[in-house]
Formats: C-alpha cells, structure tokens, sequence
C-alpha cells in the first residue's frame, strides 16, 4: 500500500512505529470522589487501574469503569447517570476534557508534574531525574454537576467522534490547502476510520487512513516551491499515492508547553536548502528560550507518545509515523536537562 | 500590490491593536462599521497568544419572527398573538463574552462566544439561537434536543454565507470551552471583497487599504450571520 519508492525495509519500520503508537497504552488510577459516594455503598473497593490505549477517548472507557467500578461500588438503588459524570486529576483540581486522546491527557499530565517537581527541587536535573516516569495518571471520578464552564462536550462516543473528525479534517488543511482528501473519501469510509480507531483494529484504521495520512516518500529534489518527485510529475489529485510527507505546505503539529496554551505554526517539511526540518530546526524556532542555539545546550525536552524524542529525527517523517491518529503531531515540552 | 487572503500573527497583532487604539470621533464612513470597544489580552504566561475581548449585554426578547414548527411552542403563526405570548427566554436580560483570537490553521480571525442569562447560566444551543444574537431564523432539528456541539446556520439568498458552522471549541490561549463560528471559508470571502474595494492598493497600514479595512470587512462579513452592533438592537432580527 505504500509508495514504491519507499524500499521495504524503510516501509517496514514506517509500518512498525505506527503499530507502536496504535497498540501504545498509559496507565491511569480511577477513583470515586467519596463525598458523592451514598451511604449503601461498597467502600473497600477503592482504585480501579487501566491500561488505556493513547488513540482512545475516556468517553469510550466509560462502559467499563461503569462495569469494573461503580456499578460494584454503588448499591442497586443508585442510578447512575453516565451522562453526568466528569473527571478531575486527583490533587491537582484541573477537569479533564473528553475530547483530548488519552495519550495526550497522560503526556501533558506528565510534563505538568515535571514543571511542578522542577520547581519544588530548584534544579534542572539530578540524580533522580527521570522525564518520563511511568506513573499512572490519578484521575477522581465525579458523579454529578459537571462544571459546563469547563467542559463542552458531553461524555459520549459520537462528540468524540466529531472532534476526531474535525481534527483529521484540519490536519488535512493544513498540509494540502483544502480538505478534499478527507472529504472525498466515501462515508462509510470516514466512519471506517472511527470504528477502526474505536474498536483498535490496526489493519481496518490504516488501510483507510494511509488516503489521507502521507508515508514519508524521500524525495532528495523536492522543495518547497515545486512539488515535482523527481522519478515522476506529482498529480494533483487527492488522495493520489504522488502524496508525500515531504511535499506537504506545512506539517500538521503541535507544541504544547508546560501549563500553558498550544503552539502552532506553519512548519515546512523541507528548510530552503532541501534539508528536511528537525526536531531541534523546530523547537530552537520556537522555544528559543528552552532551546537556544548551540553551543549552549537545551533546558528542555520534547516528548512525542510518551517518548523523548532525539533532535535529529526529521518533523515530516515524525508526523507520517508517530502522530496521533488525529494527524497532528503533539509535542510536550517538559522542563530538565536528559542526557 | 494585492490584499492577501490570509493574516500572519503580526499582521493579526497589528490589526487588534489598531481597532483597540481606534478613536472614533476620527473615523470615516467606511470604517464606522467596525464593533467597538474591545480590550487585548495576552495570555497570563506567554506571549503571542493575544486576542480580542469584550462582553456585551442586552434585553433580549427573543425572536419575532414566526417560530418554524420545530420550536416547542407549537407553531404559532400569527405575529401579533406571538408577540403576547410570554416564551422561554423572553425579555431577558443576556450577556455575551465574545473574543476574537487568531486561527492557527485557516491564518485568519475566528470569532468565539459564550452567552449567559442574568445569574450567570450558560444559555443552551436551543436558546442561542433564538435571541436577536444570530441574525437569522435558525430551525434546529429534532436531533438537536440531546446535547449538541455545532449547527450549520442558514445561507443568506445565493451568495453563500462563508462562515456557516456554528460549533463547541476550546478557545486556544484561554483553554475554555465556547461556541465559535468556523473559519475555514473566512480567507476566500474576505479577499473577494477587498480584491473589489481595494484591488491593486493593498497598503497594509493604511487604515482604508489595509490590515484595518480587511479586519473591517471581516467582521462585516460575521455581522451578516451575528448581531455584532455594540449597541445590540434589542429584538430586531434579520434587519
């Protein structure tokens, strides 16, 4: 399915770190705030640990915790209303949205808590740092009164579905211009692509993402300017398998900085020599403060799907490969020195 | 030289400012369009997140057309008994935080809102688009009784309203959830008028040529679907 000038071995592991983002899981700790707990009910059951996928939406675990959690927490006289629960993470107070990937909830969790350590402890790294610690995401399960100033969606599959959408939708934008790619796929295909996603079937997702999610095809003479592979002229039409990572007029990514809002700008795949944009190329443009220029060395690091991510790997072939299934390629800038 | 069809941040930056420090007693017809009274703000940390703020506040007594048969109230044709009839919403006092902020994706400005009632309850979709708010009768689906995060808002005549969704969104520099109405037909729309008004005298800083006159012809392109006047009409809708 791939472009025939991608040698099999490059396709292999374009196909292998896909399959690592699409099977990747966090763990996440789930209690029920017990003020709201009515007085019949079973207390001895106090957490309730998952191994969540990073492509999924908390709204889609819901029938699980409702099955492994409150059901056997809350007696058979309590109704439980789905619709009104909500989650906050435990101790630190800020509502979790239902419309983020849990991949990104737990990243930024992660980057969050490393700002928090780094301030309590005065230095930029130490013996014990460590930037990706795998410790759950503690999250506190709320009954009723869902603060609607903080969240906008309601907890079901199909606002998340929409907002999926609408994220593929933008990404698709963002590379090409207009949204044909996406839209011009049939509708039981765009719904493939969510239930391909919803019922974690690799084969299913990809078969038709790869339409509209382009394979990092090397072109050594593409530019910016002309789109022109140099083995054949690049047809215009949507969907055609000419699409590269590299030709793309900017790449769909995201920089999210600890505790603050989401950067982002246009980012071409290729700089004006034809050298393909690095990691480093866009974090030293855009956060030149945690990443200044060399010889000075970076204070900061740059997560992607919980991973550290090294400097050299080129933006174009990281977006084809370890974005999230939504197309947008996120970032988490989390404060210390790694080695 | 051309207007462009897309904004940088600058360029955007420039442009807010420019409406913020706007003395009106100074301006001219063509710019008196513009809504006032907005503030800039940047975001508590970092730069280059700025937008627009402001809220505006009204007695609003909801719509005065005839209800499309959807509405609950069962249809009521008649003008002058609907306009006795007391309706949910009606002669209330609303206020609307509205922001102007800057699209990353499409480059260009994209409008977002949140409205309350009096004591401070969010108003439902169903109620939004009832007041004097959106110009335009808006029927809303039966699917529309459970929560709903966007709805297409109607076409004025031929020319297509270039903006037409309206839907639930996280405000990028702030994080909180609004309505906002979509950008992604904004660029086209915008450069149609001013390729017209302007043509080949695109001169960023003046403020008839300008980034001035693009910001301008962009909010009167939201006022066709939005009642963005700074002294709300009251009821009139669709006027």
């Amino acid at each position: 399915m791939l472009n025939a000038n991608i040698s099999n071995s490059q396709s292999a592991a374009i196909t292998l770190f896909r399959r690592l983002v699409f099977d990747g899981t966090v763990p996440i700790e789930i209690k029920i705030d017990l003020k709201e707990l009515p007085a019949n009910s079973d207390r001895s059951l106090e957490y309730y640990y998952i191994q969540a996928p990073r492509i999924s939406y908390l709204p889609l675990l819901l029938p699980d915790i409702k099955r492994h959690l409150a059901e056997i927490v809350l007696d058979d006289t309590a109704t439980i209303k789905e619709e009104d629960w909500w989650f906050e993470e435990t101790g630190v107070g800020n509502v979790i949205k239902w419309h983020w990937p849990i991949g990104s909830l737990y990243d930024s969790h992660t980057i969050s808590a490393r700002v928090a350590a780094t301030v309590a402890s005065t230095y930029l790294n130490g013996p014990d740092f460590d930037p990706t610690p795998a410790e759950p995401l503690r999250l506190t399960l709320h009954l009723a009164s869902p603060p609607n100033d903080k969240l906008f969606t309601s907890p079901t599959a199909e606002a998340c579905k929409q907002a999926f959408m609408g994220q593929i939708k933008e990404a698709d934008f963002l590379r090409w211009g207009n949204t044909k790619r996406v839209t011009s796929l049939r509708k039981q295909d765009q719904d493939g692509m969510w239930e391909g996603l919803r019922d974690h079937n690799f084969e299913e997702f990809w078969r038709i993402a790869s339409k509209v999610l382009p394979a990092p095809t090397v072109h050594p003479t593409s530019s910016p300017s002309h789109h022109e592979p140099h083995t054949r002229s690049q047809s215009t039409d949507p969907g055609s398998s000419h699409d590269s990572a590299y030709t793309v007029r900017s790449v769909p990514v995201r920089i999210h900085l600890p505790d603050g809002p989401v950067l982002q700008d246009i980012v071409q795949p290729l700089s004006e020599d034809g050298r393909p944009t690095t990691l480093r190329d866009l974090m030293r443009a855009h956060v030149p403060l945690l990443f200044p220029p060399p010889p000075s060395a970076p204070l900061a690091y740059a997560i992607i799907q919980g991973v550290v991510t090294p400097g050299d790997a080129e933006i174009a072939w990281l977006n084809s490969t370890l974005a999230g299934v939504d197309g947008f390629l996120s970032i988490f800038v989390g404060l210390g020195i790694t080695n | 030289m051309r207007s462009p069809a897309t904004l940088t941040r600058e360029q955007f930056d420039a442009a807010c400012r420019s409406l913020v420090e706007l003395d009106i007693s100074g301006v001219n017809g063509s710019l008196s369009y513009l809504p006032l009274n907005w503030m800039w703000k940047e975001h508590s940390k970092y730069s280059g997140f700025g937008y627009l703020y402001r809220t505006v506040s009204f007695q609003d007594r909801g719509n005065t057309e005839p209800s499309s048969s959807e509405l609950d109230n069962g249809g009521v044709e008649d003008f002058e008994d609907r306009a006795t009839i007391p309706m949910m919403g009606s002669s209330s006092q609303i206020s609307i935080d509205q922001y102007v902020v800057f699209s990353n994706t499409f480059r260009v400005p994209s409008f977002y809102f949140n409205a309350y009632y009096a004591d401070g309850t969010p108003l439902s979709l169903l109620d939004l688009v009832q007041t004097s708010f959106m110009r335009h009768t808006v029927s809303i689906p039966n699917a529309c009784t459970s929560p709903s995060q966007s709805i297409l808002l109607p076409q004025i005549g031929e020319d297509s309203v270039p903006f037409p969704l309206l839907t639930r969104g996280d405000h990028p520099t702030t994080g909180a959830p609004c309505w906002y109405i979509h950008p992604c037909e904004t660029s086209a729309a915008v450069k149609e008028l001013m390729d017209e008004i302007v043509g080949d005298e695109w001169d960023e800083t003046n403020p008839e040529k300008g980034l001035l006159r693009w910001f301008g012809l962009w909010f009167m392109v939201l006022g066709s679907v939005l009642n963005l006047v700074s002294l709300p009409f009251p009821w009139a809708r669709g006027l």
